[in-house]
């Protein structure tokens, strides 16, 4: 089967690929985008929030961090970030997991293997005293797009999520893997 | 009121101990722990931070708080909070480790752990966890990022970066437990290479009330 490279997805649903080291994966959308990725060559090693946050010492994710699996390695970089000064990418909610699962059952992933996922566009309002997070309606106005570059052979699932606050309800998330 | 278990874990050793359903588990100390927990009938419904922070809405674990699994079951609840006042407890960071020192220092990182009079070690939480978690047969892979309690962070409003800060009791304090389910129960008593201690004992209680 041919991975493939792009594709419309439809608002609430999950899509998976794989992808080679050194490709790049843009995904444009006006709405929360959960992202997710797992080793080609060992799909136990899997993204993770926490390995993410302690690498580049930061709550949430802008242009030039990566993300990191649960084994301490680079997996992805956002080279590109359309949403960039207007707000930021989350990294503390769990997001659309039952659309990612989905998507990653054609890969033969389990859903108990499915990580918690960096959650695109998702605005979220933390006080760093109180610790308290208020998610936010805070969207682009018009789709933007954030580019990924794979530093590892990939799978990596994306969903489209339902965000309940986003203006718009649902949306569609268009994809594209590049080489 | 009946001491099932009291123990105490060494600086930088890992501990693991089967509760049941309504027991409490208080953990005394004035250094880091990173601590998990499992549901005993299923170890894939292991703590998790995100649905925990998803439910109390908080970046920290503060009493009252629960503790949630993947599929969102509250597994535990904090009861009572020595540190409360004093500092937070952490849901951000993970285990630190062999793999993850190997590469702060490849990069010239270790300096953020602040204090460079404490020497690297050859393990940490990550060995640790997986040491106390392999007689249940769960591998390093499937013991969730944890509650790193006593782990005080400074974090920047603006700009998000977070920084490890040396803010840890004076004395032990308690932190305490109760088990909404049967239970795994596993910590670190990490090596705390932020605090002029470089990690201390934990002591560890399980009570039926």
């Amino acid at each position: 089967m041919t991975a493939p490279r792009e594709a419309r997805i439809a608002p609430g649903a999950g899509w998976a690929t794989t992808m080679a080291a050194g490709e790049t994966l843009s995904v444009t959308a006006r709405s929360i985008v959960s992202l997710v990725c797992l080793s080609a060559a060992n799909p136990r090693e899997r993204f993770d929030q926490a390995r993410t946050k302690v690498y580049n010492m930061k709550i949430w994710l802008a242009a030039g961090d990566a993300l990191f699996s649960k084994l301490n390695n680079p997996m992805m970089t956002l080279v590109e970030d359309g949403f960039d000064g207007a707000a930021r990418h989350d990294a503390q909610y769990p997001g659309c997991r039952e659309a990612l699962a989905a998507a990653l059952a054609g890969h033969g992933i389990p859903e108990a293997e499915t990580p918690q996922p960096l959650n695109l566009l998702h605005h979220v309002e933390i006080d760093t005293a109180t610790g308290l997070m208020t998610p936010t309606p805070r969207r682009p106005a018009a789709p933007v797009t954030m580019v990924l570059r794979a530093e590892m052979d990939l799978i990596v699932a994306v969903a489209a999520c339902p965000g309940p606050l986003a203006p718009g309800g649902a949306e569609p998330v268009w994809v594209t893997v590049s080489g | 009121m009946e001491t099932i278990r009291d123990e105490t874990a060494p600086r930088n050793t890992g501990w693991s101990a089967e509760m049941k359903s309504g027991q409490i588990l208080r953990l005394s100390a004035r250094t880091i722990i990173d601590f998990v927990c499992f549901d005993r009938a299923d170890f894939g419904e292991a703590f998790d931070q995100a649905p925990t922070r998803a439910a109390s809405g908080c970046l920290y674990l503060r009493e009252g708080d629960a503790m949630l699994s993947r599929g969102g079951a509250p597994l535990m609840t904090m009861i009572e909070d020595g540190f409360a006042g004093l500092g937070t407890h952490d849901t951000q960071f993970g285990m630190c480790g062999r793999a993850r020192h190997r590469r702060a220092a490849a990069e010239g990182r270790l300096g953020e752990y602040l204090n460079a009079a404490v020497q690297v070690p050859d393990h940490g939480c990550a060995e640790n966890l997986t040491a106390a978690c392999k007689p249940w047969g769960i591998a390093y892979e499937d013991i969730p990022s944890p509650v790193n309690l006593f782990q005080n962070m400074a974090i920047d409003q603006r700009t998000g970066r977070m920084a490890r800060t040396q803010i840890r009791p004076a004395r032990p304090v308690p932190v305490v437990f109760r088990a909404e389910r049967d239970l795994l129960v596993a910590f670190s008593a990490c090596p705390d290479l932020a605090s002029a201690t470089g990690g201390l004992e934990v002591r560890a209680e399980i009570v039926q009330p």
